[in-house]
């Protein structure tokens, strides 16, 4: 999701610094930007914890050596697994949450501080999912961290409205690449079985995830912040009012899955 | 688009509806390549089709995109509010946007068109029961409507901000680009969501 939005990011002409915790990961993705991206500005990696203020300052500084005045953040960090409620480590339970909820938290009030510094202007968007207004049973942690990113880009939004930093969200729903992993690898049967359970009939297309960050970060949209928008061909809607019988997530055959 | 970008090029966009908003979507509309028809509130199903019917010729001259705004009126208090009164807010801000986006989709389903929809909704309705009651409606039929006829290829989506009515210079332009982006390919996915400008 990540190289999604730093694609369009930098098709549109941005200098595109990819932040990760590995340094050899992130500049593999730069180097996969300058090469596919079509990029006319500079791509390059550098590594931090997001959940460490100084390791996230440390990197601001690199880059803004490298490419100058850093002024899109986009908030992409965050973790996710099946997992039941009563299953989750406190281990487990503090990476997902860290990550996202204080890694979101630290990168926006860093990159804020710096703008405010100078009095310049930027834009920030925040990666959630789409089941944040629902929650999503068998995902505790990162439903909650999830909808927390989204909650605090409403926040964030007010507190730096007068200094014109605007901080807006995307919400995705199926776009498999995220999914992928946890859901048993990509072949087209596991394809089709996302595209047929979204209204929309298809999943989502990771360019499509990309337009709409770039977008919300882009001078076209203005003075438009504190926004969520849910990206996900209806995903999150309610599509019935009978449904298949109710399976709690510690009976299903999978933790994510409908049936028991 | 202001940068000269034509996302909407060769489609046909009806809009309905009052307001700075509902102007500047239309501006941007034409900046962005396509084309504007207007239409008055409809109070009757047969009424919308009449319009979106009129345009259906040939595949150049369908509506593509139906953008609706309704109408902001001065606040009344509830128990002194008239029942025709409150019928032409219920007809302007709730009936007519269900009259065209049905016979839209009456014109879409079962062909290979797509259509987008797209309402101009106030945020701050507090100040009026009757606005309140069809803000409530508007953002249920919104997402029923884009689940209903998702498969058919048509999308529903709402921009929810005063912006509408009384929007500045910069707030407005950024709503014609948000309008644009959202009845565009570009934002083939999203569907059922409603925006803000500013939250």
């Amino acid at each position: 999701m990540g190289l999604g939005m730093a694609s369009a990011f930098a098709r549109a002409g941005a200098n595109v610094v990819v932040m990760g915790r590995s340094e050899d990961k992130a500049m593999d993705a730069a180097a996969f930007l300058s090469r596919t991206a079509a990029a006319s500005g500079t791509c390059f990696g550098v590594a931090a914890d997001v959940r460490d203020p100084d390791q996230v300052s440390a990197a601001f500084d690199v880059a803004e050596s490298k490419v100058g005045p850093i002024s899109i953040l986009a908030n992409n960090a965050g973790g996710n697994f099946p997992a039941l409620a009563e299953k989750i480590s406190t281990n487990a339970w503090r990476a997902i949450s860290r990550i996202a909820i204080d890694g979101t938290f630290i990168a926006s009030s860093e990159f804020a501080r710096r703008l405010k510094g100078r009095g310049a202007i930027g834009s920030i968007v925040n990666n959630s999912a789409q089941y944040i207004w629902t929650g999503f049973p068998g995902d505790a942690h990162s439903a909650s961290a999830k909808t927390a990113v989204a909650t605090m880009t409403r926040s964030m939004a007010r507190e730096w409205k007068a200094d014109g930093i605007r901080v807006n969200c995307v919400a995705a729903g199926m776009f498999p690449h995220e999914q992928a992993a946890a859901m048993g690898g990509l072949d087209q049967e596991v394809l089709d079985t996302y595209a047929g359970m979204v209204p929309a009939g298809r999943v989502g297309q990771m360019q499509e995830f990309g337009w709409a960050s770039a977008f919300l970060c882009s001078s076209l949209a203005g003075p438009i912040s504190g926004q969520v928008l849910m990206i996900d061909g209806g995903d999150s809607l309610r599509r019935s009012l009978i449904s298949p019988a109710y399976v709690p997530p510690r009976e299903r055959k999978e933790i994510w899955g409908y049936e028991a | 688009m202001s940068n000269g970008a034509q996302w909407l090029a060769g489609k046909v966009a009806l809009l309905v509806g009052e307001g700075p908003g509902l102007k500047a979507v239309g501006e941007a509309i034409v900046a962005a390549g396509g084309q504007v028809e207007y239409g008055d509130f409809c109070d009757d199903l047969e009424g919308a089709k009449s319009v979106i019917g009129a345009h259906s010729g040939d595949q150049t001259s369908s509506i593509d995109i139906l953008v609706h705004a309704g109408t902001r009126r001065a606040p009344v208090a509830s128990e002194t509010m008239s029942l025709a009164d409150w019928r032409d807010t219920m007809k302007e801000n709730l009936d007519s946007k269900f009259y065209y986006s049905s016979a839209l989709a009456n014109q879409v389903i079962g062909t290979d068109q797509r259509a987008s929809i797209l309402y101009l909704e106030p945020a701050s309705a507090i100040d009026s029961t009757s606005s309140m009651a069809s803000n409530g409606a508007m953002s249920s039929l919104t997402k029923t409507l884009a689940t209903e006829w998702a498969r058919d290829g048509i999308r529903v989506n709402a921009i929810t901000s005063d912006v509408n009515y009384e929007g500045g210079l910069a707030q407005l332009q950024a709503l014609g680009h948000l309008a644009t982006y959202l009845c565009s390919d570009y934002a083939a996915y999203v569907t059922g969501a409603s925006l803000g400008i500013e939250d």
